[in-house]
């Protein structure tokens, strides 16, 4: 029998083992192959990319995928090599040289591959059609879909090239086990008796202190300017947070969690129990060897739910932010009369019937000097706005809120009062209190104090930024100075907000109002500028997906057949099945729940530091962070437990046989 | 003295086997009795003892112990009978490795919802009995094939079962362990009055009980009774028969 034969027949009365190896490999190629194609797609990257960004972060992703198929075929290679062990010693044993091992497990390792990519190829192929058809409808491009080969050769010769490097890889990584491995280790190593573990408490405490200061750092971002991050500098404290959460990650799992099971075994009355007696000391006898797992998983599980949860904040926030940049589905600021009549009736002519308000407002600009003046009165874009308020009629303000369906808080204003309404929230109220000095023209000022502060805006802030609202009365004494007016034409109702033709119309007849702004033009903007990175992103989070459900799989399943004796031993000592099913599912729940809960904590804490640090925060409701965030965390804990239950299938499969 | 368990013309048969592995089988065993169970390879002694211990179903026939009808138990009432009946001693310790010895001891104890507290007494009693009290926070690993074995006799004893299966327990041990364990087993027969089935080929072994069944194709070919002999007696006796038995080849 050749050596070809030998693999062959190995790999079929392994099947079921080897089955969910080559899945995997195939579905982690499928990725490779369809991300290498859609990065060498000429025809739509022309369409998606102008200046080559996307080109580049391609390139970015294209490493983070290589580096991720090697790792993750090396893994799982060491994994089935450290199973097989025995197997090779009985070959040594027989008369097999070493260079004969090698040429079995190389062959092995080239039918898997080939089996994978060629599953991969067709795969990828036809995950890539489908991703760039998805992208053509999402951004309404106009290409020729017929002229996107279904197999990229470019990309076929890529994953070629790739796979070869990686059967050199592994190739290289058997020699050097094989070599350093005598006889005896071959036939030993895999039931080789590892040593104890001796929790160290000092260790301990500064793990937990290094993670409690991480964490600390990243929450103080926080506080803005008056944060660590701004006074000593942001690279400084960003690289200081990381080592303290990365070291304090190593050292929790090192020494705090063996000292916490080391304490469950000296308290007899806990150890004692049907499953802890064998759980708490099998975990506490191989945190060692796996601890690196451990690590390797909290960092994984960190990775992907932080790129997955800034992600969704990042399409989310800016989205929901729309609502705030652009309160009417459609305005513009009023430059020319007669223009603005002919947009209104090209506008009642084309959306023929359909039912929408318009409605006129005019604001007020003054000047007013104060010591606590607002951070708005003086925003100003590249000199297209004068420092200064806008003032609006309080019952304009009511009106135009409720054409936008909101209700107005406000319910009465005296003539010494007003409302400012703000652009960034301000939970201090800093401004509240505060006494304007109006300048009303002709020399004359009078003084009002501002009783409440406000979000919501009833105009864009293209349009006017330091709204301020007053009475009716003390509108008109401004208005009868003659100060400068702003008119806005506001349009709201049916389908102004979610489709596009309203705009169109108005964007027709005035091409050249730079203040006409929509909401739904807003937001197909948002999609269409980001869709190629959160694509990008995409990928990789899969990417992260996969290694840690993989990795958790394989450790697990490892885990499981290395102990079946003990519970065959178990069993004969009248645990019962479920009593060993149970056993099982504990020991697969530390490996599951350990980086779950600390890789979530450190991507909690991650993503605030994000917000904090890179989001312009014009919402201010801290509620519009927990649905993205909760909905990358479901997500991710829908996949998470999906392998958790593959997981515990195979794993009682393996302890049951 | 009374019967702790009746075996009733107990057949195992095998698929693809063409003899079976116990044929028609029948014998009593007494309460407090040390048993031993003699023949050669494939002579039926494994498979004896796995369907006494609930582990495998006799094709046919009855095994009772006290009221037990054994071959009538389903999965999880056998697992139960286990854990409240019986103990286990074997040739490869089945010592669980990522366990110290202390709780190696503890685990059968653990099953039966014990308090910790007289779980820690009885292991206490139990590896002083056993000479092992030193050897507690040690795993299997650190001790020798002795000083393992004694443990796996220590956890087979600790739940005070009324019967213990000993399935060649000397097998693995050199000579001075293993008389160490033999006396250790005929002591703890003796002061606490359990039961021992033991499963030998070794006339040595066989010697410290008190009647020996011997098995040839899956049949009792003959008994051999102690009456109370010197060991030494006993010994020569069952030189004796097993010479007779070669002769009868």
């Amino acid at each position: 029998m050749n050596l070809a034969t030998i693999a062959l027949k190995n790999l079929k009365r392994n099947f079921s083992f080897y089955s969910l190896y080559l899945v995997s490999v195939s579905f982690v190629l499928m990725i490779y192959f369809c991300f290498t194609s859609f990065s060498m797609n000429e025809v739509i990257m022309e369409k998606i990319s102008s200046d080559g960004r996307v080109e580049m972060m391609c390139s970015v992703v294209a490493v983070f995928i290589m580096a991720f198929v090697v790792f993750y075929m090396f893994y799982s290679n060491n994994f089935f090599m450290r199973r097989r062990m025995k197997e090779l010693g009985i070959y040594a044993l027989l008369g097999y040289r070493k260079g004969d091992m090698l040429r079995l497990l190389t062959i092995e390792n080239i039918f898997v591959c080939l089996g994978g990519m060629f599953a991969g190829i067709l795969a990828g192929s036809l995950l890539h059609i489908g991703i760039t058809a998805g992208i053509v409808a999402l951004l309404g491009l106009t290409i020729d879909m017929g002229a996107i080969p279904f197999i990229n050769p470019q990309a076929v010769s890529s994953i070629f090239l790739f796979i070869l490097a990686v059967l050199l890889t592994l190739t290289l990584s058997n020699a050097g086990l094989l070599l350093k491995s005598t006889l005896l280790d071959l036939v030993r190593l895999e039931k080789k008796v590892e040593k104890p573990v001796r929790p160290n408490i000092v260790l301990s405490v500064i793990g937990i202190i290094a993670l409690l200061g991480g964490y600390a750092l990243a929450l103080d971002m926080v506080r803005g300017a008056q944060s660590v991050w701004t006074t000593i500098g942001f690279y400084p404290i960003a690289l200081l947070t990381l080592v303290l959460v990365v070291v304090g990650t190593v050292l929790t799992i090192y020494s705090f969690v063996p000292f916490v099971c080391q304490c469950i075994k000296n308290r007899h009355s806990v150890l004692y129990r049907e499953n802890t007696i064998i759980v708490a000391p099998k975990f506490m006898h191989r945190i060692r060897s796996n601890a690196k797992s451990l690590i390797l998983l909290i960092l994984l599980v960190a990775g992907t739910l932080s790129v997955f949860g800034a992600t969704t904040l990042s399409v989310w926030y800016p989205y929901r932010a729309v609502e705030r940049i652009i309160p009417s589905a459609i305005e513009y600021r009023v430059e020319d009369e007669q223009l603005n009549k002919q947009a209104l009736e090209a506008l009642a002519e084309g959306l023929n019937g359909q039912e929408y308000q318009v409605q006129e407002t005019n604001l007020l600009k003054i000047t007013a000097s104060s010591d606590r003046l607002p951070d708005e009165y003086s925003i100003s874009s590249e000199g297209v706005r004068t420092p200064g308020f806008e003032c609006m009629r309080l019952s304009d303000y009511d009106t135009l809120l409720n054409s936008q369906g909101k209700e107005s808080s406000i319910s009465e204003l005296s003539d010494t009062e007003c409302v400012l309404v703000k652009y960034r929230p301000d939970p201090e109220n800093s401004d509240v209190g505060a006494v304007y000095h109006l300048d009303i023209g002709n020399g004359v000022s009078t003084d009002v104090t501002v009783v409440q502060t406000t979000l919501d805006n009833p105009i864009g802030f293209a349009n006017s930024v330091a709204t301020l609202l007053v009475s009716d009365q003390l509108y008109q004494n401004i208005e009868s100075g003659q100060p400068e007016k702003i008119t806005v034409v506001s349009i709201n109702g049916g389908m102004t907000r979610s489709d596009g033709t309203a705009y169109t119309i108005l964007k027709n007849t005035m091409p050249d109002n730079i203040y006409l702004a929509s909401a739904w033009q807003r937001q197909t903007e948002i999609i269409q500028l980001n869709s190629s990175t959160y694509l990008l992103i995409a990928f990789a989070t899969i990417i992260f997906l996969i290694a840690t459900g993989s990795i958790l799989y394989f450790q697990n399943l490892s885990a499981v057949t290395y102990d079946r004796d003990d519970y065959n031993i178990l069993q004969r000592m009248g645990y019962n099945k479920n009593m060993i099913k149970r056993c099982v599912r504990r020991q697969i729940q530390i490996y599951f729940v350990i980086p779950y809960v600390i890789g979530m904590l450190h991507s909690i804490f991650a993503i605030i530091c994000y917000k904090s640090a890179l989001m312009d925060d014009v919402l201010g409701q801290a509620g519009e962070v927990i649905l993205p965030i909760a909905l990358a965390v479901g997500i991710f804990s829908i996949v998470y437990f999906i392998y958790y239950e593959v997981t515990k299938y195979s794993c009682y499969k393996a302890a049951m046989n | 003295m009374s019967t702790l368990l009746q075996v009733m013309d107990v057949t195992k048969v095998y698929k693809n086997q063409p003899k079976p592995g116990l044929d028609h089988v029948s014998f009593e065993v007494e309460k407090g009795e040390f048993l031993g169970i003699m023949g050669a390879s494939g002579s039926g002694k494994t498979t004896l003892l796995n369907v006494l211990s609930t582990i495998d179903i006799p094709t046919s026939g009855h095994i009772v112990m006290g009221k037990t009808h054994i071959e009538k138990l389903g999965q999880g009432q056998a697992a139960d009978f286990r854990k409240n009946n019986l103990g286990f001693i074997f040739q490869e310790y089945f010592l669980l490795d990522s366990l110290t010895v202390r709780e190696n001891i503890a685990v059968p104890l653990t099953l039966l919802h014990k308090p910790a507290k007289e779980i820690d007494k009885k292991v206490k009693e139990l590896v002083e009995l056993f000479g092992i009290d030193s050897q507690l926070k040690k795993y299997p690993s650190e001790l020798s094939g002795g000083q393992r074995q004694r443990v796996a006799a220590a956890r087979a004893m600790v739940k005070r079962p009324p019967l213990i299966f000993a399935d060649e327990p000397t097998g693995a041990l050199d000579s001075s362990s293993a008389t160490e364990l033999l006396t250790a087993l005929t002591e703890v027969n003796h002061t606490l009055g359990t039961t021992i089935l033991m499963v030998t080929h070794d006339p040595y072994a066989a010697s410290y009980t008190d009647r020996i069944l011997y098995f040839k194709d899956g049949h009792i070919i003959s008994e051999l009774q102690r009456h109370n002999a010197e060991r030494r007696r006993f010994y020569e006796a069952i030189m004796q028969e097993s010479a007779r038995q070669d002769e009868k080849r």
